[in-house]
């Protein structure tokens, strides 16, 4: 008997299934999304003539990239400080908020008065409130309790550095680190977050398992916990780092603003600083996540 | 017998060790509650204070005199009752269909082979690395303008004008265009990929249909980050004023108003003929809007934070 194969195989149904279940984003990419990142890259490469009605585009080519790079005053130098900034908080975010949620994971008194406190930053430091503290430069009240730049944390941290004998690079990363104190706390809320989330999947059984086997506290944390958490230790590495470079004090995307809406506004070589300042974040980014994904281990 | 006495055995090492651990724990946790708390106690009470306790240096954080006087400056200065209803609508109608979406898209990514799948995910990345300060203006236009493959515009010529609407708001939310949506797309995927194939395979075998296995299984599944992802786009839609400055452009909105705050505040004292605002009475101000803008947040905050730090349960496989 010919049995016509018109229906589709359970791989193809799969595949539909799936295309329609990500139906929204690619609605979102086609209608949203890349209209408008098309055309700003086309802003980036013309020059902008406004006339009655609308405007015009003239071609330059890459003149605006190359002026960005190579004759504006400050744009490199932003560039570098944004990355450094990077660079030096994004690995104490994250191993302070990782200590932080094995932390609250576990049980002790206060620990419920512990996990709100944490989370408040989350609330009381994002959007318009962030630019709020950082444009506080008055009274000094949150930047003075709490900033590096105190005379007296310098003098204790200095002091306590040299009774632990640590010198050269090894001190100035902790003096640093002690100095952007507030500013890790107060930025880890979410990673805290996700980091819990993922010990959270770790069933009880697995951890009970491994005592049976013999395993310290030590070996438990880094064959048990470490792997499971690992696709979790992804996601913080790329959102810390997107996060960082995104935030609203990163000193180049208020540079991309300022040259986008005041003064002489120049919105196509804005849009150049802007892609170049991307295509940087994503290379970084590429880079980050080939690292860690080797150690990444997923259930399935 | 001597030996026992001598050599301290391991429980006795292990017990010193433990008391180390919970003073060290005890400490770290004072310290960071100290700086979290305390600049925002700080800011908080001072709204709270009279004129003169402000610059009198012999007033700590506590204030002296009690006063309202200066949140009800604030309070009509930034139309309150008006913007908080605006902003509860957008943040509402961000939140929900944000979540609902990135679910969908991240299961979609978690559980299904079909090609350009890893194209489409580097798309995800994508827009959640490219700041949306860069697409701003033409999303803008797009709005502005709105058409889809130029129906509208055979119509009346030129598209139509969906700002100062939830329009944007909403549109950006269904198709996972929002803040920090490639966020949550990740964080679902990362999810659903720990959850066992075998309860797909069981609600499978027991008959369901795609849609079906995802409405009855897997989204209650994934109820516990689903909440977590809608407070945090509603604490973050909520606080925004980038996007309601350019999308609801007549300014009713809470978080825009208080960036605006200063400069509302310098006009309307200059008509009243008051004394100029110095630094410290602008910060004391601002934290005054900032206060208004926290409290409602801070209150649901207090009512689910158990079941947003506290409430992410075991994988659905027993035994």
């Amino acid at each position: 008997m010919k049995i016509k194969e018109k229906n589709l195989t359970l791989a193809q149904r799969d595949a539909t299934a799936g295309l329609v279940f990500i139906l929204p984003f690619v609605l979102g990419l086609l209608l949203v999304f890349l209209p408008s990142l098309i055309k700003s890259i086309s802003f980036s490469l013309n020059n902008i003539v406004y006339e009655t009605g609308g405007y015009s585009l003239e071609w330059r080519g890459l003149s605006y990239y190359k002026n960005a790079l190579l004759e504006h005053t400050t744009y490199n130098k932003t560039l570098v400080e944004s990355i450094i900034s990077m660079v030096v908080n994004v690995p104490l975010v994250l191993i302070f908020s990782f200590f932080m949620s094995t932390l609250l994971n576990s049980d002790f008194k206060g620990k419920t008065f512990m996990q709100i406190v944490v989370f408040l930053p989350v609330i009381t430091a994002s959007g318009v409130l962030a630019s709020l503290n950082a444009a506080d430069v008055s009274g000094g009240i949150i930047t003075s309790a709490t900033s590096g730049d105190n005379v007296e944390m310098q003098m204790g941290s200095t002091l306590v550095l040299d009774l632990l004998g640590l010198s050269g690079a090894l001190a100035q990363y902790f003096t640093t680190a002690i100095s952007k104190l507030y500013e890790v706390i107060t930025s880890s809320g979410i990673q805290i977050l996700i980091f819990l989330a993922g010990l959270r999947t770790i069933p009880e059984s697995v951890y009970e398992a491994a005592t049976m086997e013999g395993a310290t506290g030590w070996e438990s944390f880094w064959k048990v916990t470490f792997p499971m958490v690992s696709p979790y230790i992804l996601i913080n590495v790329v959102y810390s780092i997107v996060n960082s470079l995104s935030s609203n004090s990163s000193p180049v995307l208020g540079l991309i603003l300022e040259t986008a809406r005041t003064g002489n506004v120049d919105l196509s070589l804005s849009a150049a600083m802007a892609f170049i300042f991307c295509g940087l974040e994503l290379v970084i980014l590429a880079i980050m996540v080939l690292i860690v994904s080797r150690i990444v281990f997923y259930y399935d | 017998m001597s030996s026992l006495v001598l050599n301290p055995n391991k429980k006795d090492i292990e017990r010193i060790g433990t008391f180390f651990y919970k003073l060290f724990r005890l400490i770290i946790v004072i310290g960071i509650a100290y700086y979290i708390i305390y600049p925002i106690l700080e800011k908080s009470l001072s709204v709270f204070m009279t004129t003169e306790n402000l610059y009198d240096k012999s007033v700590g954080i506590i204030p002296r005199d009690w006063t309202l006087i200066n949140l009800k400056t604030v309070i009509s200065t930034i139309n309150f009752l008006d913007s908080s209803l605006n902003t509860v609508l957008i943040s509402v109608i961000a939140a929900i269909t944000q979540a609902i979406s990135c679910t969908l898209v991240g299961y979609g990514f978690a559980r299904y082979k079909f090609p350009f799948k890893n194209i489409l995910f580097g798309a995800v990345i994508l827009v959640l690395v490219i700041p949306v300060e860069v697409i701003i203006t033409p999303l803008f236009l797009n709005y502005r303008y709105f058409d889809i493959f130029g129906i509208f515009k055979l119509i009346n010529g030129e598209g139509i004008n969906l700002l100062d609407s939830i329009w944007p708001f909403l549109i950006n939310g269904i198709t996972c265009m929002g803040l920090k949506n490639g966020l949550y797309i990740y964080l679902m995927r990362q999810f659903y990929r720990g959850v066992p194939k075998e309860l797909e395979e069981a609600a499978k075998i027991d008959g369901a249909g795609y849609a079906r296995t995802f409405y009855e299984v897997m989204f209650p599944m994934g109820r516990p980050i689903l909440f977590v992802v809608i407070v945090l786009s509603f604490v973050w839609q909520w606080t925004d004023s980038f996007y309601a400055s350019w999308f609801y452009s007549s300014g009713k909105v809470l978080a825009v108003q208080v960036a605006n705050l200063s400069e509302n505040l310098a006009v309307a004292k200059a008509l009243t003929g008051m004394d100029n605002l110095d630094a410290r009475m602008a910060s004391m101000l601002n934290g005054a809007g900032a206060l208004l803008l926290m409290l409602p947040l801070v209150i649901i905050y207090s009512f689910t934070h158990k079941n947003l730090v506290g409430g992410i349960e075991r994988s659905g496989i027993v035994g």
